[in-house]
């Protein structure tokens, strides 16, 4: 059954990325202008448009350029940036630990205070931490991520000026960003652990275990706990997911080197080999771990496995 | 005959007259209402009016702090906050609006259809659905707005397409689960045309749970139109849609935070407006679909 279950899904995947890959081709050339030069970039002579028109087989028709295009991305090749001439996924590879270290931090950050304010704010809703959960529950989601960045800049960078404003190098580079995104993380996390935690603590076993005389710590551990465990992990997931090609707004704010950044600055000098490739990165590893929060998602809960 | 249709209305009134209690008892999705029909009022005054040309530009007053003459003060080319904020509610408000209601109304559409129907169309639909949900909903919306172009028009279809998967999936759900309902079999028994069974007895039955979700999708979409913006790849300048007001002011966070921080303020009231709202109508009209809404 396990097995049947990851071939499917595996199937499943293995379609998605041929369809993003298709998607990724199109957008080359649905936008208006010629391709080729597109790729080349606005600087390049008559002679490497045309050079690149051949190597891409631009005058071939469309199944067969997608062909090649999707071969070379099979074989790694992502393409060649006009304004470094470097192959685009060596760009990707320098940016990647980046985007890496800040989405770790963050989520980290985010689970280390997000889950155990929920969990108290659900035993104990009238307490200071109920409230807090509520506060950061809905203020988290709400605040766009690049005003609360520029209020931190302005706290922390200018009035206080214990921290880089922006840039990367030292861990103090890194606070500043980390804790923009641990709080707009933050507010799904809490609300999520909150309601799991909730909807466990009244279903029937609770209630069971509890009345037999366990133990109200070893009910929490063994039977609250585990069962709240999935909602959380799924957002967690989606959110690691999501932080690692999303958090485009915070790594442009901190001027952070990340691939976020880089889609972006790629978008504004219209290097579209790299915007392609650096898309096509982010979008595997979303669905990666989308891939990943499904197994552990059938390891804690079993009646996840049917199909 | 008659005594029963009576019954019925006064049943339905009863019901109705409950969720607007349970509403109420909410006071701060009630408050919301308040703070979002305010919203709304101001979008639509500042159509009309605006206490000064929130594009003319007077360097002589440049950055001035709030004061009676300038109530949210000025930016650095003597623009008046509060006209600009008032000019721009129109932009950052209504293009998240229409763009939530393309966004509900394609995806809908689509995940009715998809799962109503099944087989191949459903087969076809969910691997393009797949293909979109590959990419972070912000991620999709740059790269759409980096296809498109800037422009108010580009912007609502890059944001509302961005919504568009979440819808098919959500609807898609529901329509399985209610395809096999008594009262939709006893439908297709009449003879009902599926048009007719999907429009009068699916989607009326789904329709609260598209109207919460939407309700938490504007407040989402708020802040994907204004981080556009901000990257610069939203309206084109000089309209001051929120986002793009503090991507300008970006640099006097250094000197003259004030600039940065009023928009801010509205980006956020707005959106968090949207989410106690949406929090409010969920718990009225039915707590048990918690589980089914995204919120992010």
């Amino acid at each position: 059954m396990v097995l049947r279950f990851l071939a499917w899904r595996g199937l499943q995947m293995a379609i998605t990325i041929i369809g993003v890959i298709l998607v990724l081709f199109l957008l080359v050339r649905i936008l208006p202008g010629d391709p080729a030069r597109l790729l080349a970039g606005p600087e390049a002579s008559q002679e490497d448009v045309e050079e690149l028109r051949r190597l891409l087989g631009l005058d071939r028709p469309l199944h067969e350029q997608f062909a090649a295009y999707f071969l070379s991305v099979l074989s790694g090749d992502l393409g060649t940036s006009y304004r470094t001439g470097e192959p685009v996924i060596d760009e990707i590879m320098r940016r990647l630990p980046y985007t890496l270290a800040l989405a770790v931090a963050a989520q980290t950050l985010a689970i280390a205070v997000a889950v155990p304010l929920g969990i108290v704010a659900a035993l104990r809703p009238r307490s200071i931490a109920g409230y807090a959960a509520s506060i950061f529950g809905v203020l988290g989601s709400s605040l766009p991520v690049f005003w609360t960045a520029l209020l931190l800049i302005w706290a922390f960078s200018v009035e206080l000026k214990l921290l880089p404003s922006g840039g990367a190098g030292t861990p103090a580079h890194m606070v500043l960003p980390t804790a923009v995104l641990a709080l707009f993380l933050m507010g799904n996390l809490v609300r999520i652990t909150r309601a799991s935690l909730l909807e466990v603590l009244g279903a029937n076993h609770v209630v069971t275990a509890h009345s037999k005389g366990l133990p109200w710590n070893k009910v929490l551990t063994r039977h609250v706990i585990r069962n709240a465990l999935v909602p959380i992990v799924t957002l967690v997931g989606v959110q690691f997911g999501t932080l690692l090609g999303g958090a485009v707004i915070t790594e442009t704010v901190f001027g952070w080197p990340g691939i976020g950044r880089l889609v972006v600055e790629s978008i504004f000098v219209r290097d579209y080999a790299v915007l392609q490739g650096a898309i096509l990165i982010i979008a595997l590893f979303f669905m990666l771990i989308n891939f990943f929060v499904d197994m552990v998602q059938m390891l804690i809960d079993p009646r996840t496995r049917h199909v | 005959m008659s005594d029963l249709v009576r019954r019925v209305k006064a049943a339905k009134r009863e019901r109705t007259a409950q969720m607007w209690r349970t509403f109420r008892a909410n006071r701060a999705a009630y408050a919301s209402l308040y703070v979002l029909a305010a919203m709304a009022l101001m979008a639509l005054i500042g159509a009309f009016y605006t206490p000064y040309d929130p594009y003319r530009i007077d360097l002589s007053a440049a950055l001035g702090f709030f004061s009676p003459a300038h109530p949210l003060g000025t930016d650095w080319l003597g623009r008046d906050m509060l006209s600009r904020i008032m000019e721009g509610a129109r932009y950052t408000l209504g293009i998240s609006f229409a763009a939530v209601l393309l966004g509900a109304a394609v995806g809908s559409a689509l995940g009715l259809i998809s799962g109503y129907y099944g087989g191949l169309l459903d087969a076809i639909i969910q691997r393009a659905t797949d293909v979109l949900l590959a990419f972070p909903t912000i991620l999709l919306a740059i790269a759409l707005t980096s296809v498109l172009g800037v422009g108010i028009l580009n912007v609502v279809l890059a944001a509302g397409i961005a919504t568009v998967p979440i819808y098919i999936r959500l609807v898609r759900n529901l329509t399985l689960t209610l395809r096999n309902e008594p009262y939709v079999e006893a439908g297709r028994a009449m003879g009902l045309s599926g048009p007719y069974i999907l429009f009068r007895h699916i989607l009326p039955n789904l329709s609260y749970v598209i109207v919460v979700q939407s309700t938490y999708y504007m407040g989402i979409t708020i802040l994907i139109v204004s981080a556009l913006g901000f990257l610069g790849l939203g309206v084109p300048k000089p309209i001051p849609e929120w986002g793009t007001m503090i991507g300008d002011a970006r640099d006097y966070i250094f000197t003259y935070p004030h600039v940065v921080l009023v928009p801010g303020v509205f980006i956020s009231a707005a959106a968090l407006a949207f989410n106690l709202l949406g929090d409010g109508l969920r718990d009225a009209l039915d707590p048990r679909m918690a589980t089914l809404l995204r919120r992010t």
